[in-house]
C-alpha cells in the first residue's frame, strides 16, 4: 500500500515539474517523463534550481 | 526534485519543521517555502495542491487570512489548526485546536477528537505528560464512539509511562489488551504490560 502510493506521487512529482517548467497552455499535451532523476542532496538541488531558476520539489519519506 | 530520508537528514527536516511523513515540499528556487503536502494523497488531488501553491493560491498565508470572515466555521478552523500543525506551527495550530473544542462540543465538524488526539501529541513532544494524558482522556471520556478511541487510550498509557506512573500504565494496558483481544495493537499493550511489571518489581516509578 504504501509502496504504491510512493509510486504515485512520484508519478505526480514527474508531472509536477513537467507543469512548473513547461508552457501553461501546453501543460496538457505535455507527457510525463518514465522516470525521474531524483537528487538525494539538498545543496545539489538548491544549487540547480538557482542555476535553472525551477521550483523545487522535496520529498521528506521515511523507510518505516 | 529531491528526495530526502528524514530520519538520516534531520538538519534539514528540523530546518523546515517537518513533523510528519512523508511531507512533500514546494519551494521557490532559493529554498524558500511555498507550502506543504503532508500525507497520503491520490496523484489527481495531489498535483491540485502542487499547482495550486506553484500559483500561489491555498497557501497557509492565504488560508489564514480568511479567518477574520471563516473563524466561526468550525470546519475552517480545524483545517486552519491542522495546517498550522503541519508546517511545525505548534502554538498557533494549539491555539485553533482549543477555539475548535470550544466551538464544536458536540463535535458536529468530526474534527475534534482528531484535534484532541494532536493536542495530546504535541504535549508528548513538549514533555507534558500530564496534559498530554488529560487531553487522550478527553477523547476517552466525551467521544467513545471516535475511531480515535483505541488510540487515546493507548496515548494515555504512554504518557502516564513516561510520566512514571508505571502500574496506572500497566493496568491500562493490561485492561486494553483485555478489552480487545482481536485488536493488531493487543499484543503489543500486553508486552507493554509484562514489561512494566518487570520494572515495577525493580522499584522503579510510581
Amino acid at each position: 500500500m504504501k509502496t504504491s502510493a510512493l509510486k504515485g506521487w512520484g508519478m505526480a512529482g514527474a508531472f509536477a515539474l513537467t507543469l512548473a517548467i513547461g508552457c501553461a497552455q501546453q501543460k496538457h499535451e505535455t507527457a510525463a517523463p518514465q522516470s525521474i532523476a531524483w537528487f538525494t542532496s539538498y545543496d545539489a538541488a538548491l544549487a540547480d534550481a538557482g542555476k535553472t531558476g525551477r521550483p523545487i520539489l522535496l520529498d521528506f519519506y521515511t523507510d518505516w | 526534485m529531491v528526495k530526502l530520508n528524514a530520519e538520516k537528514d534531520t538538519v534539514t527536516a528540523a530546518h523546515y519543521r517537518v513533523k510528519s511523513y512523508p511531507t512533500i515540499m514546494v519551494l521557490k528556487k532559493d529554498g524558500s517555502e511555498i507550502d506543504r503536502v503532508v500525507g497520503y494523497y491520490q496523484p489527481r488531488p495531489f498535483m491540485d495542491q502542487v499547482e495550486d501553491y506553484l500559483a500561489g493560491r491555498n497557501t497557509l498565508a492565504s488560508y489564514a487570512a480568511m479567518e477574520p470572515d471563516s473563524g466561526k466555521d468550525p470546519g475552517y478552523m480545524g483545517r486552519l489548526a491542522e495546517r498550522y500543525f503541519y508546517h511545525g506551527l505548534n502554538d498557533e495550530a494549539r491555539r485553533r485546536y482549543l477555539k475548535l473544542l470550544t466551538m464544536d462540543p458536540q463535535n458536529k465538524s468530526e474534527l475534534v477528537d482528531d484535534a484532541l488526539y494532536t493536542l495530546a501529541r504535541m504535549s508528548r513532544k513538549e514533555k507534558d505528560y500530564a496534559q498530554d494524558a488529560k487531553y487522550a482522556q478527553m477523547i476517552i471520556d466525551r467521544y467513545p464512539h471516535s475511531d480515535m478511541y483505541k488510540s487515546a487510550i493507548l496515548e494515555k498509557a504512554g504518557a502516564l509511562r513516561r510520566d512514571m506512573k508505571l502500574a496506572q500504565a500497566r493496568t491500562i494496558y493490561l485492561d486494553y489488551a483485555k478489552r480487545f483481544p482481536t485488536d493488531e495493537d493487543a499484543a503489543w499493550a500486553k508486552e507493554q504490560a509484562d514489561t512494566l511489571s518487570v520494572k515495577i518489581q525493580h522499584g522503579e516509578g510510581a
